[in-house]
C-alpha cells in the first residue's frame, strides 16, 4: 500500500436532492475522516406546524420536499386519521395507493435516469447521456411524465398537488379520466418492462455488505401507505411503537438527525422493501424479476437501481390493478371533526419509511409534531457503506475514481437532502 | 384557412429603416397563397412572447411574399425587429377592412399620414403605382414629429418624380439641411389643390392628427363620405372577440381598421373612447 | 451564435420549484440544445462560479452562506430570474420572521445549536440582490417557467400575468366554491397562474401563488370573517406560504396574536 495521504472533498454533490458535501481523509492507507455533511439551511417545519389547524397540515408537510410531496401528505394524513379515529373508505384506500404509485414512478424514473445511470455509463449528466443512449433516456422521461400525470389525475398538479385532504380526496377522478389514464397505464407497461431488463444489465459493482432491512409490511400487497414496521433482524411493530425502538442523534456539522434501530444503522428504501417483501410482488412483476437472473434478497446496496425500477414495475402494474373496475364513489372523503389526541403514521416514500407524529387539542390546532423522513434513517448507514465500499473499491485509486466511487455510493441511496433538515425535536434528557 | 391557427413564416430579408423601425419581407413556409387588399393587417406571433397587429405594406401583386414595416415599440415589437434572417414567426391575417380601392377608382387620391401612419398607406401607394391608369392624381402629405422619423426617405423621392404625383413632407422639428416644410402636416393642405368633387382622401397616424387632417379636408369641399381613416387600437384577438380594439359599437378589427369618417367623427376625441 | 449560458442555483428550499425542469421531460433535452446549461446540481452540472446569461434562483436567504452566494450569482449573471414562492417572497420558511422565532426554533429542533448557523430572517431574495424578474407559486408552474426563458431568449422582458385566481376560475368554467359553498377562498386576493387548480378540485384556494396586483384584503378579511372565521383564521389565511409579502403581511398582522393564538 502506498503511502500517501489523500484528501478529498466534494464541496457540493451534484445529483442529488438538495445539498449536502463529502468529506474524505485517508492517511497511510486508512480512513482518517469520513463525514458526510447536509448543510441545508433548517425550515424548521416542526415548529410552524404548531399552532396551524389540522387542514393546513398537507399543504405544509408537502413542501418539506418537492420530490416526495405525496409521501409527506401520505404520513400526515395517516397520522391525523389515526387521531381522530376516522376510518378511511376502501375508496379513498385504493386511490391513496394510486396516488402513491405516480410519486413512486415519477421520483423513480427521475432518479434512475437523471441522477443514478450516468454513473454506471460513465456520463456526468443526463444531458451527456442523453445524446448517446437517447432512446433509454426518453423512456426514462416518458415514465416520469406518467408519473407525474397519474398524481394529476387526483390531486391536480405533480408538485405539491392540492388534491388530498384528512379523511381522503377533495374530488373523484371521472370514469373518463380514468379510463384514459387506463390506456395510458397499459401503453407503458412495455417501457417498465424494458426498464427492468436494462437495469439489471447495467455494469453495476459486486459490492456484497452486511445490513439491516427496515420497511413496512402489509398483509396481502407490496407496501405503500400501510402497514407494520418489519426488519430482517426480527422487528415486528405497530406504527405508533417506532419512536420505542429507533432514535436519532443529532451530530455536529450535519443540520440532519443520524437515526438508530436498537443502536444500530439500518437501510429503508427500495432495496429494503423489495429485500422484505419478494413475497408481496404482484404476479407479473415477480416474473419480471425471476427474468433478471439476479437473485434477491440481495444484499449489494448497488442492487438500489433495479429494485427502484422493478417498483417502476410495480407502480404501473398496481395503478392499472386498482383502477380496473373504477367507480365514481359516492362521497371522496369522510366529514372530520376533530378531537384531541395524538396519532402517527408511517408510509413508505421513494426513498423509505416516513414516519410522523402528531399531537392535537379538541380544537384540531397542532400542538406537538415530530417528522422523521428516510433520509436521515439511512445516514448512518449510508456512512458505513462508505467505509466498506471504498475500502473494497481500494484505497489505492486515483483521487478521481476514489471520488467518483464514493458519488456514486452516495446517489445510491438517493439521499434527498431537503427531507433532511427538520428533524424532530431532540430528547433533552439523552444530552 | 382557420383564423386562430398562425401560419409560419420565415423571414427572408430584414433591413432597417431608421433606428428603431425594420422591414421584414416574409414568405409563408406552407406554400398556401395568400391574398390580401391594401389597408388590412396581419397578427405576428412572436413564439411563446406574444402577438401584435402589424399592417401588410407589400403590394398584393407581389406573388409569395409579403412585407411588413415595424416600429419597436414595446416587448414583442422589440423582439420581433430583433431577428435575423431565417428566423420564423406565426402570422395569421389577413384581418379588416381595407381602403376602398374600387370606389377611388378614376377618382384623384390624397394620402394624409402621420408617424409611422405611414405604414398602412405604403401598400395604397404600391397599389395606384403600379395600376396607375385606373386612378388619378395622386398626393402623398406625410407629416413626422422628428425628421429623424421619416423613413422610406428614398421611396418618397422616387415617388415625387413620378408623373402625376405631388409628395409634401412635413416635420414638427426639421434638423439642419430639412428642406421641407415644418409644422403640422394640416398646414400643408393650404397648398394642396383639389379638385373636391372627384377626390378620395386615406388618413392614417394618430387620432388627433386624423381629425384635424378630416376636418382641414371637409373645409376643402370634401365630401365627409369621401374621407376615409385608418384606426390604430390596441388588439389581442382580431377577430371581433374580445373587445381590446373596440371604440363605441364598433370592433376595429373587424369593422375597420378603415372607416369612413361619418362612422368615428362622433367618437374620435371623446373622452373614454 | 453563442448559446445563451444559463444556471439553477438552489438556496433555502424544497426543491420542487427545479422539478419545472427536471419535469418537463422532452422539452428539456430541446431546452439542452438551445441553451448552455452550465450550473445545476441536481443535473449534474456544476460549475458555481460560472457567469451566465439568465440565473434562475430557487429559495430563500436564510444563512450568511447564501448570503453570500447570492451576491456572487447576482455578480456573474446578467439576468436573475427568481423561481417561486421561496425565492420571491421568503416562502413557507419565513413564518419563522413573525415572531423573530430563529432562535428560539432553533433550541427546540437541534441538539447543538451551536452547529446551526443561520440569518435572523428567511427572506426573499431581492431582500439582498436587484432581480430582474420574479416568478411567484409554490411551486411556479412549468408552462410559465419555459415560457420567461423562451421570451428571455428572444431579448423580451417576459409577461407577468396579475390578475386574481377568480379570473381564472371564469376561464376555466370553476364554480365559485365561496359563493356555492361558503369556503375561505383566497382567490380573490391571489394572483393568476396556476390555472384555478383548487376551485377546480372543490376546494378554496391557499393562495400559494402569493398576491395579486390591485387586491383589496380589507374585503377579503370582512368576507372571511362573514364567513365565521376567528380572527387567528383570518391571519393563518394571509399568513401562509406567502406571509413575508408585504400586502399579505400588512393584511394578516392585524389579526395575529404570537403563534396563531386566539385571544
Ligand atoms: C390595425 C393596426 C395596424 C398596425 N400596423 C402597424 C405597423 O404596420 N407597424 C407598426 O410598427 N405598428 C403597427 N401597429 C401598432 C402595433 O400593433 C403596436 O405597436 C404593438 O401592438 C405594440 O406591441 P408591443 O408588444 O411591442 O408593445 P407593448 O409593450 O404592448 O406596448 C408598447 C407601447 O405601445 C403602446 N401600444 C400597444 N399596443 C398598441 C397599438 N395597437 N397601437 C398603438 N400603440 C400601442 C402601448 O400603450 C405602449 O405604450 C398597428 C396596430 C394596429 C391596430
Ligand atoms: S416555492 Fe414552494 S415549491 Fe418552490 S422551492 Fe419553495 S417550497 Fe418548494
Ligand atoms: S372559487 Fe375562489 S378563486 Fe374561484 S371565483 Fe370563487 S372566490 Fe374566486
Ligand atoms: S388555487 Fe390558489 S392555492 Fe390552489 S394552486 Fe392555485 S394559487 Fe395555489
Amino acid at each position: 500500500m502506498t503511502e500517501r495521504r489523500v484528501s478529498i472533498h466534494v464541496p457540493a454533490m451534484t445529483r442529488v436532492e438538495g445539498e449536502g458535501s463529502l468529506r474524505l481523509r485517508i492517511e497511510h492507507g486508512k480512513i482518517e475522516e469520513l463525514a458526510l455533511d447536509i448543510f441545508e439551511p433548517p425550515r424548521y417545519f416542526e415548529k410552524f406546524l404548531e399552532g396551524r389547524r389540522y387542514h393546513e397540515v398537507m399543504d405544509i408537510v408537502a413542501r418539506i420536499c418537492g420530490i416526495c410531496p405525496i409521501a409527506y401528505q401520505m404520513s400526515a394524513a395517516q397520522a391525523l386519521e389515526n387521531a381522530f379515529g376516522i376510518t378511511p373508505t376502501a375508496w379513498v384506500r385504493d386511490m391513496r395507493r394510486v396516488f402513491y404509485c405516480g410519486e413512486w414512478l415519477q421520483s423513480h424514473a427521475l432518479h434512475v435516469h437523471l441522477l443514478a445511470a450516468p454513473d454506471f455509463l460513465g456520463f456526468d449528466s443526463v444531458i451527456g447521456m442523453a445524446e448517446k443512449h437517447p432512446e433509454a433516456v426518453r423512456r426514462g422521461l416518458r415514465l416520469q411524465g406518467l408519473g407525474n400525470e397519474l398524481i394529476r389525475l387526483l390531486g391536480a398538479r405533480s408538485v405539491h398537488p392540492v388534491g388530498a385532504c384528512v379523511g381522503g380526496f377533495f374530488r373523484a377522478p371521472t370514469t373518463e379520466q380514468v379510463a384514459a389514464m387506463r390506456d395510458r397505464l397499459s401503453a407503458a407497461l412495455p417501457d417498465a418492462e424494458a426498464l427492468v431488463a436494462w437495469s439489471a444489465a447495467l455494469p453495476v459493482p459486486d459490492d456484497d455488505q452486511a445490513f439491516v432491512n427496515v420497511s413496512l409490511r402489509h398483509p396481502s400487497d407490496y407496501p405503500f401507505a400501510e402497514g407494520r414496521i418489519v426488519s430482517d433482524n426480527g422487528l415486528d411493530i405497530a406504527i405508533d411503537d417506532y419512536d420505542q425502538h429507533f432514535e436519532e442523534q443529532h451530530r455536529s456539522q450535519s443540520t440532519a438527525l443520524f437515526s438508530a434501530l436498537h443502536g444500530e444503522a439500518y437501510l429503508v428504501g427500495p432495496l429494503a422493501r423489495l429485500n422484505l417483501n419478494l413475497d408481496r410482488l404482484p404476479a407479473a412483476s415477480r416474473e419480471l424479476l425471476a427474468q433478471t437472473g439476479i437473485s434477491f434478497p440481495s444484499s449489494n446496496m448497488f442492487h438500489s437501481l433495479l429494485a427502484r425500477a422493478m417498483e417502476i414495475h410495480i407502480a404501473v402494474v398496481e395503478a392499472m390493478r386498482l383502477l380496473e373496475y373504477y367507480a365514481e364513489p359516492p362521497i371522496a372523503h369522510v366529514e372530520v371533526t376533530p378531537v384531541a389526541g395524538v396519532g402517527c403514521g408511517a408510509t413508505e416514500a421513494p426513498r423509505g419509511l416516513l414516519w410522523q407524529r402528531y399531537e392535537l387539542d379538541d380544537q384540531g390546532i397542532i400542538r406537538d409534531a415530530r417528522i422523521v423522513p428516510p433520509t436521515s434513517q439511512n445516514q448512518a448507514r449510508l456512512e458505513v457503506d462508505l467505509q466498506q465500499s471504498l475500502r473494497a473499491f481500494g484505497l489505492d485509486q486515483a483521487d478521481d475514481a476514489l471520488r467518483l466511487r464514493a458519488e456514486t455510493v452516495i446517489r445510491n441511496y438517493d439521499p434527498c437532502i431537503s427531507c433532511a433538515t427538520h428533524f424532530l425535536k431532540i430528547d433533552v434528557e439523552r444530552r | 384557412m382557420n383564423p386562430y391557427l398562425p401560419r409560419e413564416a420565415q423571414i427572408i430579408k430584414r433591413s432597417e429603416e431608421s433606428p428603431n423601425t425594420v422591414s421584414l419581407l416574409l414568405r409563408l413556409t406552407d406554400g398556401q397563397p395568400y391574398d390580401f387588399a391594401p389597408g388590412q393587417f396581419n397578427m405576428l406571433y412572436l413564439y411563446g412572447c406574444g402577438e401584435v397587429a402589424i399592417s401588410v405594406v407589400s403590394d398584393a401583386e407581389d406573388s409569395g411574399l409579403l412585407m411588413h414595416t415595424i416600429r419597436a415599440l414595446g416587448r414583442v415589437t422589440r423582439g420581433l425587429t430583433a431577428l435575423k434572417p431565417g428566423g420564423r414567426i406565426g402570422l395569421r391575417g389577413p384581418f379588416g377592412r381595407g381602403w376602398p380601392m374600387t370606389e377611388a377608382e378614376g377618382q384623384d387620391v390624397v394620402i394624409v399620414t402621420g408617424g409611422l401612419g405611414c405604414a398602412p398607406s405604403v401598400s395604397v401607394i404600391h397599389h395606384i403605382l403600379s395600376r396607375r391608369e385606373r386612378y388619378g392624381r395622386l398626393s402623398i402629405l406625410q407629416g413626422v414629429k422628428h425628421t429623424d422619423d421619416l423613413i422610406w426617405r428614398a421611396q418618397y423621392d422616387t415617388w415625387s418624380a413620378l408623373p402625376d404625383v405631388e409628395v409634401m413632407l412635413a416635420a414638427d422639428v426639421a434638423e439642419p439641411g430639412w428642406h421641407g416644410h415644418v409644422g403640422l402636416v394640416t398646414t400643408l393642405f393650404d397648398r394642396l389643390h383639389l379638385a373636391a368633387d372627384r377626390t378620395v382622401a386615406m388618413l392614417c397616424g394618430p387620432e388627433v392628427m386624423m381629425r384635424a387632417g378630416a376636418e382641414g379636408l371637409q373645409v376643402l369641399g370634401l365630401n365627409a363620405d369621401s374621407i376615409h381613416l385608418s384606426m390604430e387600437r390596441n388588439m389581442q384577438c382580431a377577430v371581433g372577440h374580445c373587445g381590446h380594439c373596440q371604440i363605441g359599437a364598433h370592433f376595429v378589427c373587424r369593422n375597420g381598421p378603415v372607416f369612413r369618417w361619418p362612422e368615428v367623427r362622433s367618437l374620435l376625441g371623446t373622452r373614454g373612447f | 451564435m453563442q448559446r445563451p449560458h444559463i444556471a439553477v442555483h438552489k438556496f433555502s428550499s424544497c426543491d420542487g420549484c427545479q422539478l419545472a425542469f427536471l419535469n418537463a421531460g422532452e422539452d428539456l433535452l430541446e431546452l439542452a440544445q438551445l441553451v448552455d446549461i452550465r450550473h445545476f446540481l441536481e443535473a449534474g452540472i456544476a460549475d458555481e462560479y460560472a457567469q451566465v446569461d439568465i440565473a434562475f434562483v430557487e429559495g430563500s436567504i436564510s444563512t450568511s452562506e447564501e448570503l453570500t452566494r447570492i451576491q456572487r450569482v447576482r455578480a456573474n449573471s446578467r439576468f436573475v430570474v427568481t423561481l417561486g414562492a421561496c425565492a420571491t417572497a421568503g416562502g413557507l420558511q419565513a413564518l419563522r420572521n413573525l415572531d423573530d422565532s430563529n432562535e428560539a426554533w432553533k433550541h427546540a429542533v437541534y441538539a447543538q445549536p451551536e452547529f446551526i448557523q443561520t440569518l435572523d430572517q428567511a427572506e426573499p431574495v431581492s431582500a439582498h440582490i436587484e432581480v430582474d424578474f420574479e416568478l411567484w407559486g409554490c411551486p411556479v408552474n412549468g408552462q410559465q417557467v419555459l415560457a420567461a426563458v423562451q421570451q428571455l431568449l428572444f431579448g423580451v422582458t417576459p409577461l407577468d400575468p396579475r390578475d386574481k385566481v377568480c379570473m381564472e376560475c371564469k376561464r376555466q368554467h370553476a364554480v365559485c366554491v365561496m359563493v356555492t359553498e361558503g369556503r375561505p377562498c383566497m382567490g380573490p386576493v391571489t394572483r393568476t397562474g396556476c390555472g384555478a387548480l383548487c376551485p377546480r378540485f372543490g376546494r378554496d384556494c391557499y393562495a400559494c401563488f402569493g398576491p395579486a396586483e390591485n387586491l383589496n384584503t380589507d374585503a377579503m378579511s370582512q368576507r372571511l370573517q362573514g364567513l365565521g372565521l376567528p380572527p387567528s383564521d383570518i391571519a393563518r389565511r394571509f399568513l401562509f406560504i406567502n406571509s413575508h409579502a408585504p400586502a399579505f403581511h400588512a393584511a394578516g398582522r392585524p389579526f395575529y396574536r404570537e403563534g396563531f393564538a386566539d385571544d
